[in-house]
């Protein structure tokens, strides 16, 4: 074959160009640590990418519920301890007051004791944490326990006002957490405690023994509900526990299934980056004495 | 003497050689240059003593040494190397606006907006969670918006390339005509004009980077130029092309073309053709497609929700819908069906007592008989609520103290008064989200008399479907245990409580459950209580009602602060494959529109690659043939060097045997 000056400098430009090419490509991998950094550069790794991306996204959304959900169940939790103690305080004094030796007007003392533990109870059933009452259900702005109260200031009786259903947040892409509680399940389902105590109050300004006897057995009752529902708010509170520790682990592998995808190998892309260099060192070398001599130095 | 002519023939026939060698050395880089060659001939002389003796050589001609093939092959690479250069550099672009995998690109700010109402559906009531999601919604619009603008750019810019690659073809016929033209004249006198033809043919190398060209040589030396079966160039007459947006796209115009349009795939201009007529046009209906699902996905859920406020007194249509296209074809992607529902629930604010109404809609009626249909029906069937139509908007109002929705899927207190005939009649209300997945009817009836709370009471619930045979019976019973206001769970996340009362054996009461309140989406296409509104991804934005008061932002099924379950479905709609026909999520979608983009610019580019090493390689044949070889051209001036010192030498015996001829005179 013929071969002239024109190719061999042709030649020579297109083996420079894209050996520069590749160079400029290894460059910006190192420069950014990514191996991807266009949709073009890896289809199917770029849409792995995304996805990973958004579901960690969203991972972050469910911690941030979880901590929500965390939040109220420790207000509620501590309520309830509060709630248990003032129920065994009730007790305390329906059992004092049922004893034979009291007098009438040791049982008006203690009734006035019972009066102020069913306030802290009230104070203890309407609690709330940032804004929204705890015991209300999905209600989270009604008072939920709305008490009554009579000429003497006493309170005459409480109503659930609030809302027959918990609000439920996202906390895993198919589990859902109720983040309030129905405070008529808490406090009114296993016999009504503010009834209870109201009655127990009455009972002992009425001097009635026997009323406080039976009410001693629906105090149990309400004691056991509150004891139940703390059971539960600790099993909830486990429960977020663990699923606090699954998204966790499961945004770090994601993470990790991201770097894999996306990272670049920089020490692979090192040493292809200085064959690449020393290539095209060496196709300059050749480019500056590719003039080949010819003939006219020898006439 | 016969033999000085000889001698002066020779002495030229060297000194053109040596220039013609010259000439060849000067243009060893012009572009489209082929090395000369000289047919040398010998003159043919007179007859000396019967002797026919030349009179030395001569230059008949100065020819271009070409191989046709390499050169046709070479054309035609060309062509397809440019069409493919056009389209990567500007698919590139495309590829670089959508900016991703990154957390800028239109994906993250989907996954934002979601998270946001997930954020939201935790605490439904918190005003900055509220306008957090309105403020993400907006952001997600903006980079609809803002992708479709920049699409259109492109393709305006596409077409301003057009314009300039037109004018660039008809330049370049114009002076391929007026080079032919020169060429024949020369021609037909009988020698070859091998400046003019590179020149020529160097134009006809740069128009075959714009448009396929078909070269046909004729006699004296002229081509005549086609592309496609047109003829641009026929002799020394060309014929101007225009680009033209037709209904089609754009296409190149040319008079005397079938049809007066030429159809080219190749070329920049072929490129850009492409480009401009399918690629562009099917990102941005991809785009589109996507904004279309985002919108009707979300709307879906929200349209049949309530806001903060609760149920509504007013509310206006936003779309205008006119015209005699069926109702399903507006766009909005209703779906063709007679027998579609819509539920309207009305609200008497004193009692808290919900009435719920049925209609029944024809999405194939033309859109105006279909709006006036659907305005007279709410007239004439839902209490206390008007409808209007003006100018294709449709819009709805209640009576004063009433209030309408579109969100409880069931009459939340559905005993009418005579149904429950105890003395202190109780009455039921049911809660909960229903979660079934056809309408149903819940006949509940009491088995026995007695007070609630107090008395042991069975309750039988039928539940029967649309058409009213019994599907199956459950069985529920209160006794002393039962406390005034205490949910009995039904089924399908249905609940009943029933308040302090009697009842007596034999009462009962239904309720219909309804799957979904609005079968077909209509109140999307109609624009009644939407998130977003807006066709396609240049008008998507958040409806300037919640932006205005993101209190709006509707994501209860009842009336209650705290009820964030149509939230809850809201976030769940990034899960589902509510985009293209359900086959794939709204990510899925947009996944699939900037690997399309991308996959697109590849295979592209690997094409692209392949041309290149052809077109470098056939270069390289091209010039093994046609290049100059400066070493060849030295050796052919030492050639005609010694023919030129032969020659004086020739002479200067002649010379001296002319002397010695006349000494001896």
């Amino acid at each position: 074959m013929r071969v002239t000056q024109n190719m061999i400098n042709r030649n020579l430009q297109y083996a420079i160009s894209d050996n520069l090419e590749l160079l400029g490509k290894l460059n910006e991998q190192l420069s950014t640590g990514l191996r991807v950094n266009r949709v073009s550069d890896d289809v199917s790794a770029a849409g792995k990418i995304m996805r990973m991306q958004r579901e960690n996204s969203t991972i972050d959304i469910y911690l941030q519920n979880l901590g929500t959900a965390e939040g109220v169940l420790s207000v509620a939790s501590s309520s309830l301890q509060t709630a248990s103690e003032t129920v065994s305080s009730l007790k305390e004094r329906a059992i004092q007051a049922a004893s034979g030796t009291l007098t009438a007007s040791d049982r008006l003392t203690l009734a006035d004791g019972v009066d102020g533990l069913l306030d802290t109870l009230l104070n203890v059933a309407n609690v709330s944490h940032s804004g929204a009452y705890v015991f209300s259900g999905e209600a989270t702005e009604t008072l939920p326990f709305q008490a009554t109260y009579d000429e003497n200031g006493d309170v005459s009786s409480v109503v659930y006002a609030g809302g027959l259903t918990s609000t439920e947040a996202r906390v895993g892409s198919a589990t859902t957490t109720r983040v309030n509680l129905v405070g008529k399940d808490v406090f009114q389902s296993q016999g009504d405690i503010f009834q209870t105590a109201i009655e127990l109050r009455d009972a002992m300004r009425a001097d009635d023994v026997e009323e406080i006897q039976r009410l001693l057995d629906e105090l149990d009752d309400c004691h056991a509900g509150i004891r139940r529902a703390m059971g539960q708010v600790g099993e909830r509170q486990n429960q977020l526990t663990s699923l606090r520790q699954t998204a966790e682990s499961l945004k770090a592998l994601n993470e990790e299934l991201i770097s894999d995808s996306q990272d670049a190998d920089v020490a692979a892309l090192s040493i292809q980056y200085n064959s690449s260099l020393t290539i095209l060192q060496a196709a300059l070398k050749v480019a500056a004495s590719a003039v080949l001599p010819s003939l006219a130095e020898y006439l | 003497m016969a033999g000085f002519d000889t001698g002066l023939n020779a002495l030229n026939l060297a000194s053109a050689l040596v220039s013609l060698a010259g000439e060849n050395i000067a243009n060893a880089d012009t572009p489209g240059y082929h090395v000369r060659r000289a047919s040398v001939v010998p003159v043919v002389g007179s007859s000396t003593g019967g002797l026919w003796l030349g009179a030395g050589a001569t230059i008949e001609d100065v020819t271009r040494v070409r191989s046709e093939l390499i050169e046709k092959a070479l054309l035609e690479h060309v062509q397809a190397k440019e069409k493919f250069e056009a389209e990567v550099e500007t698919l590139t672009h495309v590829e670089l606006l959508f900016s991703e995998p990154s957390d800028a690109g239109l994906d993250a700010r989907l996954g934002e907006f979601f998270d946001s109402v997930e954020l939201l559906a935790a605490d439904p009531d918190d005003p900055t969670l509220r306008d957090q999601v309105v403020q993400k919604g907006q952001a997600l619009c903006n980079m609809f918006n803002q992708l479709a603008s920049n699409l259109d750019d492109v393709a305006d810019d596409l077409a301003e390339s057009m314009d300039l690659a037109v004018n660039d073809v008809n330049a370049l016929t114009e002076r391929i005509a007026d080079l032919n033209g020169r060429i024949r004249s020369i021609e037909t006198s009988g020698t070859s004009a091998p400046s003019l033809k590179d020149a020529r043919d160097q134009l006809v190398t740069e128009l075959a980077e714009l448009v396929e060209v078909d070269l046909h040589e004729t006699e004296y030396g002229v081509v005549n130029v086609s592309c496609r079966g047109t003829l641009l160039v026929s002799g020394d007459h060309s014929t101007a092309v225009t680009s033209a947006l037709t209904d089609d796209g754009w296409v190149l115009r040319c008079e005397g073309s079938v049809g007066h349009r030429i159809e080219i795939n190749e070329g920049r201009l072929g490129g850009l053709m492409t480009l401009a007529n399918e690629l562009i046009p099917r990102f941005r209906t991809e785009l589109d497609d996507l904004a279309d699902a985002v919108r009707r996905s979300v709307n879906t859920v929200h349209t049949t929700a309530l806001g903060l406020s609760g149920r509504f007194h007013a509310l206006n249509g936003l779309n205008g819908l006119t015209g005699t296209d069926p109702f399903y074809a507006q766009g909005y992607g209703v779906p063709a069906g007679t027998n579609e529902k819509l539920v309207i629930n009305v609200e008497d604010e004193a009692t808290g007592e919900v009435t719920q109404y049925e209609i029944v809609l024809d999405t194939t009626q033309a859109t105006d008989a279909f709006l006036t249909d659907l305005s007279d029906s709410i007239n004439s069937t839902v209490g206390h609520v008007t409808a209007n139509v003006t100018g294709g908007r449709f819009s709805l109002s209640a009576d004063d103290g009433y209030a309408f929705g579109f969100a409880t899927p069931y009459d939340p207190n559905p005993a009418e008064p005579g149904d429950i005939s105890g003395a202190d009649p109780t009455s039921p209300t049911v809660l909960g989200a229903y979660t079934g997945e056809q309408d149903l009817v819940y006949e509940v009836s009491f088995l026995d008399s007695g007070e609630v709370g107090t008395d042991t009471i069975d309750i039988q619930v039928n539940v029967r479907d649309e058409g009213g045979s019994l599907l199956y019976t459950l069985a529920r019973e209160i006794d002393d245990g039962y406390t005034a206001g205490d949910v009995l769970l039904l089924d399908n996340g249905l609940k009943v409580t029933l308040s302090q009362g009697d009842v007596v054996a034999g009462d009962a009461f239904s309720f219909a459950a309804h799957a979904t309140m609005d079968s077909a989406g209509v109140l999307d296409a109609l624009g009644l209580n939407c998130l977003f509104s807006g066709l396609g991804a240049a008008d998507i934005e958040v409806a300037d009602r919640i932006v205005q008061d993101p209190g709006q932002l509707a994501g209860s099924l009842h009336p209650a602060a705290g009820d964030n379950n149509r939230f809850l479905d809201l976030a769940a709609v990034r899960s589902q494959n509510v985009a293209d026909e359900g086959s794939t999520t709204l990510s899925g979608l947009y996944q699939k529109l900037v690997g399309g983009i991308a996959t697109s610019k590849n295979t592209r580019s690997v094409q692209l690659n392949n041309q290149e090493v052809l077109v470098q390689g056939l270069s390289n044949s091209r010039d093994s043939v046609s290049g100059v070889n400066v070493n060849d051209e030295m050796i052919r001036m030492m050639e005609a060097r010694t023919i030129y010192q032969g020659a004086l030498k020739y002479i200067s015996l002649l010379d001296s045997m002319l002397s010695d001829l006349v000494n001896l005179l």
